[in-house]
């Protein structure tokens, strides 16, 4: 009603708009030439009753003669209710102009008047009374042209009014509509236009479905004459042939399902007298009842587990549960969660009592960081083939453990892999599922022979080479989901450019059955970017001096130890150079080699770089958020706090002691007052930090893994502000050398978390790239950045080849997977 | 009898809160149409603390369609683990067998002897030659003694697994001793909680768990053999196009090892694809049985309550006649459900 109001109430805009061109004043003149009388009319727009009331009464008497009344009763209807001589006249129009126009000449024509005859009037209500308010229309001149007025103000009611009925007709002319309207019209224009086009597009796809669905069967009815000519043909495989014949024919019956009904044998305590009443029983009736009513279709397990809620990961575990029947490919881009997806799965059959055992399969380096998510985020204890258990007891570890983690590496082992073949193993997960992309190798033909009930396979990466991987890993979980290999290679492969389907949307369409893929994009992860300074400061002299002939000197005196001390104690005293004279000082009171420990600290001189890289942290601890600081070792930390709290910067500390309940109230802390928070290694972990945006790498551990993890604590789902990393390294050192590789070679301040493994991928696990950078260092006789080169090349190599990968995947998934 | 589904809804959550933690010793307070104040200790208590210490709280009771974070300790809501919880704990372990006796429905009178045979005639058509022997032999007493007749009533939690999960609730009730399923006694039952028959002197039976155990299962199989039609029928059908789909791979990877060994003239090569074939057909055969494996389903009932019922009942002497063979036997006339209990 506050629309047609509106709507109407424009209507005395129209009143200036009276002036109209000469011929079309001349063609209304023509047609009420010489009329024979003139009748008196009132026309009454009634913006109460939505309606306009006509009233002819005689000029001379001013008997009423005739009534007339026009309505809205339809989007593109208009009534016309004539009123004479106690006979009523209805008709109908429509809201076009030229219905109106022929309506109006034909009420006109009967009773005609002119412009000193006519009288019109507006009635409107009063906002906020039940009273209504009558404008008389200004007198019309002799040259007006009533008709034409009266033609334009029932256009624009019969505009107004029909809005206000579903299916409005927006077929109209001039005049030119209001604003809001013409949104509205153009909206609804808009819609029709994407409903024809939804409606053409489901025609055209369906239309291309059945020609496929044709194609189809006409290659496979090619096939099977061939097949069958080529088997009538030959006959010294005859029998062979017969045999599979015969073989398969016997395998099509399809066996009855089996149903097993178990139910526990009954075992109940008597009661001594009959209850006097039902109510206690049909309550625990009604509570059985909520028990089954309370079963629902989502995850029970969510309020058991401690993760962060992402709708996508939800609904990736029940599209496993559910339409996939548990047995799927993840291939979520990197850093989306593939984990915590298996993790939901795992635990919602072991919650709804499905399932008692499961195996976790991954490569060698991520087994315990699976115990520990399994573990921290869905109180899952687990056994791993890291602990000596599984050497020691291996029959044991693989039958009589409820949840397994073991490497892929373990499970090939023939003793090994002998007792996990005959383990009923209900859920099996392999992380990493891309080592499977060869159905020859040992790792495939394993976890092939594994019996299991539902199957996931967890890949960022399903193609690296070429499709047929993507096929093997098909095939592992669901063989016959793509078809044979020849056709498959037949159809989709080609030879030329192997990464590239054939029919691509036909691969989609057959992939989606199996296959899950959230993006960065339709999970809604658009993160902020990363900025990366390096913060270099210089010794002085004297100390630059000292740090190039303690590496000299370093360099001898590990080559008296023997290699695994060597290498032990070269990285250990490199990594606290790096990080802070505490640490170092700390570390060389063990040095085997007392004396040139002794000597190495009475003559360094550290104290004046220390005191110049701590100056620098202040200023950035006053930026909203804070600073978050990471710091290799427990001295570095504990020195740096000391100086930031005499420095009156507000310090946080938490480390590998700070007892778990207590960190997240410091973090808690922390978010309310900004200022610092120092964080080691084994204080990190679980710590989501999105609220600050500024990290500082007070030093560099060599495992660019670890560097990651810190990244990620920040730069993370919720992050609003662009993540600031400061890398502080003091020049001329090893750590500049160090910094340089991973921010030109391996790229890793770009690239997304998660990717890094990825890019070392086989050739570097956690502690071999540390290992590789120093006995290049050892190797270097002081011409570090030379030695570090190859190493470089080697990384960005390895990038290269990660971006390709990537692209690839891009281009293969490039939609949304999830949603098939 | 199947029952239905109770449909999440705040108000009647609230109220089985309120019942359940009640008749767990807890103090319950609605505060406000939607919240629950609780003051809880020991098995109340047991939902929040596995050690019974006291606990305070007021649960809110959350609308369905809610999709904020949900809070597992303090809200109540569609698949809540507290629901869970608060029913096992109204669950008693061991399971006991409670006794009832149903409140007087009898008629003052025994059945009319003409009724009564209509009925048994009905009930065993093949009957010939019947005579309510009491009444031919000895003058003056009644033909219909008074007794009792027994039925036991269970209701039991159904799990079917057929690679996703079904749960229903049931509610059957069989006769003793045939075991007979008696679905208007599990109707009827429930319209009788308020007050039982107090009588000191029935003659109970003897438990028998073994016996019971086959009864109720034997009628649990018939009460849920719809259920398990649909779900075979959903099942049959995936298995089958999974086997298809297996056949059909297996098929044709098979004649491509042929053709392959057919194109070559080594003898070492045929061998080799012999090989490989023999292996295909080893794992086919391992992929067909690791389907029809997936494909079992498994039916779990789990009994949460059991109640022995004794209701009223008329004793007769009769003698019969049935295809060729006269006999004398012993029956119970139940006049709640109007049918004859016989050994016969």
């Amino acid at each position: 009603m506050q629309l047609v109001g509106g709507a109407l109430n424009k209507m005395t805009n129209a009143k200036q708009a009276r002036a109209r061109p000469a011929a079309a004043k001349e063609r209304q003149a023509s047609l009420f030439d010489a009329p024979p009388s003139w009748f008196n009319l009132r026309v009454t727009f009634n913006q109460v009753n939505d309606c306009a009331e006509f009233v002819w009464s005689r000029s001379d008497s001013n008997t009423v003669v005739a009534t007339g009344r026009t309505r809205c009763p339809g989007p593109s209807q208009l009534s016309w209710e004539l009123e004479h001589n106690g006979q009523g006249e209805p008709a109908l129009t429509t809201h076009r102009r030229d219905s109106i126009r022929a309506m109006l000449e034909r009420w006109l024509k009967n009773f005609p008047t002119r412009a000193e005859n006519f009288t019109a009037f507006w009635l409107r209500p009063q906002v906020g009374t039940d009273e209504f308010l009558c404008d008389q229309e200004p007198p019309f001149g002799q040259d007006e042209s009533i008709s034409r007025w009266l033609e334009d103000q029932i256009v624009v009611m019969a505009r107004a009014l029909g809005m206000q009925f579903p299916g409005f007709d927006e077929d109209w002319d001039e005049p030119p509509l209001p604003p809001a309207i013409e949104r509205y019209r153009q909206e609804r224009l808009r819609q029709e236009r994407k409903r024809q086009e939804i409606k053409l597009r489901g025609q055209q796809i369906r239309a291309r479905l059945a020609e496929r669905r044709r194609q189809q069967e006409l290659r496979r009815a090619k096939a099977q004459k061939l097949a069958e000519a080529k088997t009538n043909a030959q006959s010294n495989f005859k029998s062979e042939i017969s045999n599979l014949k015969s073989g398969v024919a016997a395998a099509r019956q399809v066996p009855a399902i089996s149903v097993r009904f178990d139910l526990p044998p009954l075992a109940f305590q008597e009661t001594a007298f009959p209850l006097p009443d039902l109510r206690g029983f049909f309550l625990r009736e009604r509570a059985a009842l909520w028990w089954v009513s309370n079963q629902s279709d989502d995850l029970l397990c969510l309020p058991h587990c401690r993760i962060e809620r992402l709708e996508y990961q939800t609904r990736a575990a029940l599209r496993v549960l559910g339409p996939l029947r548990g047995r799927a490919l993840l291939s979520d881009e990197v850093g989306l969660g593939k984990t915590i997806e298996a993790g939901l799965v795992i635990k919602e059959l072991l919650t709804r009592g499905m399932v008692k055992k499961f195996l976790v399969l991954t490569v060698l380096s991520p087994v315990d960081q699976w115990e520990e998510e399994l573990s921290d985020k869905f109180s899952l204890t687990t056994v791993t083939t890291n602990q000596p258990g599984a050497r020691g007891e291996p029959q044991k570890f693989w039958r009589e453990n409820a949840g397994v983690i073991a490497s892929l590496h373990t499970l090939k082992q023939p003793a090994q892999l002998e007792i996990a073949r005959q383990v009923p193993w209900d859920v099996l997960v392999v992380d990493e599922a891309h080592y499977l992309r060869n159905r020859e190798s040992q790792a495939w033909q394993a976890v092939n022979a594994l019996p299991r009930q539902f199957l996931l396979l967890l890949t960022a990466t399903p193609v690296q080479n070429s499709l047929e991987e993507l096929y093997n890993l098909v095939t592992l979980l669901q063989p016959g989901q793509l078809p044979a290999p020849k056709e498959f290679r037949a159809r989709f492969l080609d030879p030329k450019r192997p990464r590239q389907p054939r029919e691509p949307e036909e691969l989609r369409r057959l992939l989606g059955q199996v296959m899950i893929r959230n993006t960065r994009a339709n999970a809604g992860l658009k993160l902020p970017p990363r900025r990366a300074e390096t913060v270099l400061f210089e010794p002085d002299a004297a100390e630059r001096a000292f740090w190039r002939d303690w590496e000299t000197e370093l360099r001898q005196r590990l080559t008296m130890l023997n290699a695994s001390q060597s290498s032990l104690w070269g990285r250990l005293l490199l990594q606290t150079a790096g990080s802070s004279p505490a640490a170092w000082r700390a570390a060389l009171e063990k040095f085997p080699d007392g004396g040139a420990a002794q000597r190495w600290r009475e003559t360094a001189l550290l104290e004046t770089s220390w005191r110049r890289k701590c100056e620098l942290i202040p200023p950035l601890t006053r930026v909203e958020g804070g600073a978050v600081i990471f710091t290799q070792f427990l001295e570095t930390q504990s020195a740096l706090a000391e100086f930031l709290r005499g420095a009156g910067v507000t310090t946080f500390l938490i480390n590998g002691a700070t007892p778990a309940p207590e960190r997240q109230p410091i973090t808690e802390q922390f978010r309310k007052h900004g200022g610092a928070l120092l964080l080691t290694h084994s204080g990190t972990e679980g710590r989501n930090l999105q609220f600050s945006r500024q990290l500082v790498n007070f030093d560099l551990p060599w495992n660019p893994m670890e560097i990651e993890q810190r990244i990620g604590r920040l730069h993370r789902l919720g992050q609003r502000h662009p993540v600031h990393i400061y890398n502080f390294v003091q020049a001329g050192t090893l750590q500049v050398h160090l910094l340089q590789l991973l921010q030109e070679k391996l790229n890793l301040f770009e690239l997304v978390v998660g990717e890094t493994g990825l890019v070392l991928g086989e050739r570097f696990s956690s502690d071999e790239f540390a290992e590789e950078i120093f006995q290049r260092w050892r190797g270097s006789d002081g011409r570090v950045a030379e030695a570090l080169a190859g190493l470089g090349d080697e990384l960005a190599a390895a990038r290269d080849a990660y971006g390709e990968i990537k692209q690839l995947d891009e281009t293969l998934f490039a939609k949304n997977y999830e949603s098939l | 009898m199947k029952l239905e589904r109770a449909k999440y809804e705040p108000g009647e959550a609230l109220e089985f809160y309120e019942q359940g933690l009640t008749a767990l010793g807890a103090l319950c307070e609605r505060t406000w149409h939607d919240r629950l104040e609780i003051v809880a200790e020991g098995r109340a208590a047991g939902l929040w603390n596995s050690d019974g210490s006291l606990h305070q709280v007021e649960l809110h009771f959350a609308p369905a369609d809610a999709t904020v974070a949900r809070d597992a300790a303090r809200e109540v809501f569609p698949g809540c683990p507290l629901t869970f919880q608060l029913a096992e704990a109204l669950r008693h372990s061991p399971l006991p067998l409670e006794r009832f006796v149903f409140p007087n429905t009898t008629p003052p009178r025994p059945p009319d002897a003409a009724v009564a045979e209509k009925l048994w005639r009905a009930q065993f058509p093949d009957t010939t030659r019947w005579v309510l022997t009491d009444s031919r032999h000895t003058e003056g007493r009644p033909p219909f003694k008074p007794d009792f007749h027994f039925s036991l009533v269970a209701f039991a939690r159904c799990e079917i697994q057929a690679m996703d999960q079904h749960w229903s609730l049931h509610r059957i009730a069989v006769s003793l001793p045939d075991g007979e399923l008696d679905d208007d006694l599990a109707r009827e039952i429930g319209f009788h909680q308020a007050i039982g028959e107090s009588t000191a002197d029935i003659a109970w039976p003897s438990p028998d768990p073994t016996q019971w155990g086959v009864l109720l299962k034997r009628a649990l199989e018939q009460e849920l053999n719809a259920e398990l039609m649909a779900v075979r029928a959903r099942q049959e059908h995936s298995l089958r196009r999974e086997l298809e789909r297996i056949d059909d791979y297996f098929e044709n990877y098979g004649k491509e090892l042929n053709s392959r060994s057919l194109r070559s003239s080594s003898e070492n090569a045929k061998l080799k694809m012999a090989d490989r074939l023999a292996a295909a057909k080893a794992e086919h055969a391992r992929r067909r049985a690791d389907q029809e494996k997936r494909h079992e389903m498994l039916i779990q009932p789990h009994v949460d309550g059991l109640l022995l019922v004794a209701e009223a009942a008329w004793r007769a002497s009769l003698q019969l006649a049935r295809p060729h063979d006269l006999q004398a036997v012993e029956a119970l006339f139940i006049p709640r459900s109007r049918r004859w209990l016989s050994s016969m």
